[in-house]
C-alpha cells in the first residue's frame, strides 16, 4: 500500500536592489568668484578667485565613496595629451582630490591640494552644502592660479572632445569601495568638454627705484648700483633692458650709451660677458633668453625667479661735470601664444 | 628815592607800553606765542601709509609734508631730517629744507635737488614742503623736526623705506569683434577682457598703451587712473573705428608701466626704469556667430556648424569680400546639397564671383539632412588673380535618424570620408579651375552665368543643376551675380542660421 504523498506549497519573494556602479556626478563647473558665472570656455586670470563647484551623488551611501578628483592638466599643444601622460610639473598640472575612509558625510579637511601651484587651503576654503543627507553633497571649493600657471589659449567648447590646442583641460572623477572609477570630461548639462584659457601674466619686482653710478671723474668707469630683479612669466619669455637714447645732462652735455654696459653674473644671466648697448635703436641687451627664437626657459613648478642687474658706466675724458640721466625700460618679453 | 621811584615807574609805564605793542602785532604776538605744529606726510597723490603707527616716506620719491601751524611766523622755518647715529652728514642720512616766508622762497640748503618748489605752498598757518631723499638714503627710523628761529614747531619719527617696484600685470589675448561695414565703438569689458596692473610695491604705478596698427582706433579705458601702492587696476581696452571691410586685423599691444613720481638722484649717471609688456589683440571684422576665413585678401565668412534635424531642410548664408574675382564651388558629404543662390536666383557651379572689398557678396547655401550622423559641406575658393586655393568647411550636425552602425564608428568613418572627400574635391576643384583658366577667354568669363552652354564636367554640372532647379522652381531665370551694398548688409532676408 502506497502511503499517499503530500505536498507543500509556499511563495516568496526575490528583492535586489541595483544601483550605480560609481557615485554621479551631478554638476561640476570652474566658475568665477566674482560673478559666480563659468569659467569654461574662457581664459581665467591668476592670482584671481575662482570655485570649482561640485555635486555629488552616491545612491549607495556616502561612507561607500572612496575619492573624488579634480584634474586640470595644460595639453601643451596637443588635444589629445590625457591628464595621466600631462607633465606633473606644478604649473601644468593640479590635482585636488578628496578622500573619505568610511565617513557618512563629508568634511573640508577630507579636501588636499595633492599638486599643482595653485593657493588651496581646505579648511578656510571648502565650502560644503548637503543636498541628500548621507546620500548627496555639493562642495564650493575657493582657490587661485599662482601667478606662473601656464597661459593658455581661450578654446571653443566642443561637444566632440577637447578639441583646443594649447588649452587647459579638467576632469572629474570619482571612485567607490567595489573601486567603480568613473571620470567625467563633458558638463553633464551642456555636453561640452571641460576647456578653458589661462591670461598672460608677467611680474617685476625690484628692489630699488634707480640705478645710480658713483661720482668718477672723465676717464674713469663707475659700477652702478646692482639692483635684483624678481620677475616670474607664465610662458617663455626673455628678459632685456633698453636705453632710450644716451645719457643725458642737458644742456648738450651727453655720454653716449655704448659707454654703458650690462654686468655679466656668471650663471644667473643669459650673457657671456658684460655687454655694452647698442648705439642705435633698439638700444637693448637681452639679459634673460638668447636669440630671437630662443627664449628663457619657462619655469615649470615656482612662482618667480630673480636676476641681479648692474651698470658699469665709462666716463669718457672730457665729459662735463654733472648728473647725467638716461631712462632704462626692463622688459619682460613674454613669447607670443601659444606657447608649450 | 624819588628819583628811584619814579625811574621806576617810568620803566613799568615803558613796559607796559611795550606788551600793548607787542599785542596790537599779529606777528611779533604769534612768534612770542611759541607757535606749535601739526604734521602729516604722504606721498603726492596717495594717502598717507603707516607702519607701525609711524608716518612712512618712500626714498626716492616725492612726498608732501604738511605743516599745520598753531599761529602764522614771520621768521624761517626749517624742516630738518636725520637718521639719527649715522655718521657725518651726506645725503644717505641728513636733509634740511628751508621756507623764507620774507621774500617767498624756498630752499634745500644742503643739496638743492630735493625740494620741488614749484609745488611747494604757503598759505600762513598751512605750510607745505614737496620733498623727498635720495633713493640711496638708509632706510630706518629717522627724525623729522621743523623749527622756526628758536623754536620747535613739531617733532616726528618717521619710517623711511628703500623704495621697492613690484608689479604683475595680466593680459588678455584680446578679441573684438565688429560688424562689417559698420561703425564700432565697443569696450573690451564686455567680455571681460582685461589689463590688471597689480602694485605689489611701495610707489605708485601708472599704465600706458601702445599698439603698432590701429593706434588712433584703439586706446585705454580709464587711461588717467594711478595703480596705489598695495592695490590694483583694471584696464579695458576701447575701439572707435569707422566702417570697415570683412578682415582679421592683429594688433600687437604693448603695455607699459612707469613709476610716478621719482626724485632725480645726486649721482653721477641716473638709470631710471620703465617696464613693458606685449600682449595680442586681434579685431574680427566679421558677422555675430561667422567664422571667417582669409586667404589671399579675400575674407570669407561662413557658420563652422550648423544644425538640422534628419529629414528636413536647411539653408544659411555665407559672405564673400575681397580684392580679387575668385570661382567657388561647393560640395557635400552626407547631406544633399540642394541648391546654392544669391539674392534669390541659383547660380551654377563652380560659379565666378566678381568680389569688391567694399560690399559682402551674400550666398545662400540649402540641404537636405537625408542621411542621420555628422556631414559636411565643404566650399572651394579658387583666387583667379594669385592663383591660391582653399577649402573651408561647414559641419552638419543632424539630429535624429534612423540608428545604425554605433555611433562612434560613425564617427570615424565620417571623418575619414570628410578628409578623403575634402582632398578628392580640392584636387578636383583645383584641377578644374586649371584647366578652365588654360582656355577660358574673357568673353567665357563674362558667360559664366551660364547664358552660353560649355562642353565639358562644369557645363553639364552647370546645366544639370539649372534643370534641376528649374523643375524644383519653376524658375527658368539665370544666375545673377548681385552682390549686398555696404548700406544692405544683411543680405536677402531668409531663414538665415546662426
Amino acid at each position: 500500500m502506497g502511503l499517499d504523498g503530500g505536498s507543500s506549497s509556499g511563495g516568496g519573494t526575490i528583492s535586489q536592489t541595483v544601483n550605480p556602479n560609481a557615485p554621479r556626478l551631478i554638476a561640476f563647473d570652474m566658475r568665477y568668484a566674482s560673478n559666480n558665472s563659468s569659467a569654461m570656455g574662457n581664459q581665467v586670470d591668476v592670482l584671481t578667485g575662482l570655485h570649482f563647484w561640485i555635486q555629488v551623488n552616491n545612491t549607495n551611501g556616502w561612507a561607500s565613496l572612496t575619492k573624488l578628483w579634480v584634474n586640470l592638466w595644460y595639453d601643451a599643444g596637443n588635444d589629445s595629451t590625457s591628464y595621466d601622460a600631462a607633465s606633473s610639473a606644478a604649473n601644468y598640472k593640479i590635482n585636488i582630490t578628496y578622500t573619505n575612509a568610511g565617513a557618512s558625510s563629508p568634511t573640508a579637511t577630507q579636501w588636499a591640494l595633492v599638486g599643482g601651484n595653485i593657493a588651496f587651503v581646505n579648511s578656510a576654503n571648502v565650502t560644503t552644502y548637503t543636498v541628500q543627507p548621507n546620500f548627496e553633497y555639493a562642495f564650493r571649493l575657493s582657490f587661485q592660479l599662482h601667478a606662473q600657471i601656464h597661459q593658455a589659449q581661450k578654446p571653443t567648447l566642443s561637444s566632440s572632445g577637447y578639441a583646443n590646442a594649447y588649452s587647459w583641460n579638467a576632469r572629474f572623477g570619482a571612485n567607490d569601495l567595489s573601486n567603480d572609477i568613473n571620470y567625467t570630461s563633458k558638463d553633464p548639462t551642456a555636453g561640452t568638454f571641460y576647456e578653458f584659457g589661462v591670461y598672460q601674466y608677467t611680474s617685476i619686482s625690484l628692489a630699488s627705484t634707480t640705478w645710480t653710478g658713483a661720482s668718477g671723474a672723465p676717464g674713469q668707469t663707475v659700477l652702478t648700483n646692482s639692483i635684483t630683479v624678481t620677475h616670474s612669466s607664465n610662458a617663455a619669455y626673455w628678459l632685456n633692458v633698453t636705453a632710450d637714447g644716451d645719457l643725458d645732462a642737458g644742456n648738450g652735455h651727453t655720454i653716449g650709451i655704448t659707454n654703458v654696459k650690462v654686468v655679466h653674473n656668471a650663471g644667473q644671466d643669459d650673457l657671456s660677458a658684460n655687454t655694452a648697448f647698442p648705439a642705435t635703436a633698439p638700444r637693448t641687451v637681452r639679459l634673460l633668453g638668447t636669440g630671437t627664437n630662443t627664449p628663457h626657459a619657462f619655469n615649470t613648478t615656482g612662482d618667480s625667479e630673480t636676476v641681479p642687474v648692474q651698470f658699469q658706466i665709462s666716463i669718457p675724458l672730457g665729459t662735463f661735470a654733472a648728473t647725467y640721466t638716461a631712462t632704462i625700460t626692463v622688459l619682460v618679453d613674454q613669447r607670443k601664444p601659444p606657447t608649450t | 628815592m624819588p628819583r628811584t621811584a619814579s625811574a621806576l615807574a617810568t620803566a613799568s609805564t615803558a613796559v607796559f607800553l611795550f606788551l600793548i605793542l607787542i599785542a596790537g602785532h599779529p606777528n611779533l604776538s604769534s612768534s612770542a606765542q611759541a607757535a606749535t605744529a601739526t604734521f602729516g606726510m604722504h606721498i603726492v597723490g596717495e594717502s598717507p601709509t603707516f607702519d607701525a603707527g609711524l608716518p612712512v616716506l618712500v626714498a626716492g620719491v616725492w612726498h608732501q609734508v604738511a605743516l599745520n601751524l598753531s599761529s602764522t611766523l614771520s621768521t624761517p622755518i626749517t624742516l630738518r631730517a636725520i637718521l639719527p647715529g649715522s655718521g657725518s652728514p651726506s645725503p644717505a642720512n641728513t636733509y634740511e629744507w628751508v621756507r623764507y616766508q620774507s621774500n617767498d622762497s624756498w630752499a634745500d640748503v644742503r643739496y638743492g635737488t630735493f625740494l620741488s618748489v614749484d609745488l611747494s605752498s604757503d598759505d600762513g598757518t598751512h605750510v607745505v614742503f614737496e620733498i623727498g631723499i635720495d633713493g640711496e638714503a638708509s632706510p630706518g627710523t629717522w627724525t623729522f623736526s621743523a623749527s622756526s628761529g628758536n623754536s620747535t614747531l613739531v617733532t616726528q619719527s618717521v619710517e623711511v623705506q628703500a623704495p621697492r617696484v613690484s608689479y604683475g600685470i595680466s593680459a588678455a589675448d584680446f578679441q573684438l569683434r565688429v560688424d562689417p561695414f559698420t561703425a564700432a565703438d565697443l569696450s573690451s569689458q564686455i567680455g571681460s577682457q582685461h589689463l590688471r596692473l597689480i602694485d605689489q610695491g611701495n610707489v605708485p604705478l601708472r599704465l600706458t598703451v601702445s599698439f603698432d596698427v590701429l593706434r588712433s582706433q584703439l586706446s585705454l579705458e580709464n587711461s588717467g587712473v594711478v595703480t596705489h601702492p598695495n592695490s590694483e587696476s583694471m584696464y579695458y581696452l576701447h575701439l572707435t573705428a569707422g566702417p570697415m571691410p570683412p578682415q582679421i586685423v592683429r594688433v600687437n599691444g604693448l603695455a607699459n608701466v612707469s613709476v610716478l613720481y621719482v626724485i632725480p638722484s645726486s649721482g653721477s649717471t641716473l638709470l631710471v626704469p620703465t617696464f613693458e609688456q606685449p600682449f595680442g589683440v586681434s579685431v574680427q571684422v566679421g558677422r555675430s556667430g561667422y567664422a571667417l576665413k582669409v586667404v589671399g585678401g579675400v575674407v570669407f565668412q561662413t557658420l563652422d556648424t550648423v544644425r538640422v534635424d534628419y529629414g528636413s531642410r536647411t539653408i544659411w548664408q555665407v559672405y564673400v569680400t575681397g580684392s580679387q574675382n575668385v570661382s567657388l564651388d561647393v560640395s557635400a558629404s552626407g547631406v544633399r546639397l540642394l541648391g546654392v543662390s544669391t539674392e534669390g536666383h541659383p547660380i551654377g557651379l563652380p560659379a565666378t564671383l566678381a568680389l569688391s572689398p567694399s560690399s559682402e557678396y551674400p550666398l545662400t547655401i540649402q540641404v537636405e539632412a537625408d542621411q542621420a550622423g555628422p556631414s559636411t559641406v565643404t566650399f572651394a575658393l579658387h583666387l583667379l588673380a594669385t592663383g591660391e586655393v582653399q577649402t573651408f568647411t561647414t559641419t552638419i550636425l543632424v539630429n535624429g535618424g534612423p540608428a545604425g552602425t554605433s555611433s562612434g564608428a560613425v564617427l570615424y568613418l565620417w571623418i575619414g570620408g570628410s578628409v578623403g572627400a575634402s582632398l578628392v574635391f580640392g584636387f578636383v576643384a583645383s584641377s578644374q579651375w586649371k584647366h578652365r583658366r588654360g582656355r577660358v577667354s574673357p568673353r567665357d568669363l563674362s558667360s559664366q552665368n551660364g547664358t552660353k552652354a560649355k562642353r565639358g564636367y562644369n557645363a553639364r554640372r552647370r546645366a544639370q543643376l539649372q534643370r534641376r532647379n528649374s523643375r524644383a522652381n519653376g524658375d527658368t531665370g539665370e544666375a545673377t551675380k548681385s552682390r549686398t551694398k555696404s548700406g544692405d548688409r544683411n543680405g536677402p532676408r531668409t531663414s538665415r542660421m546662426r
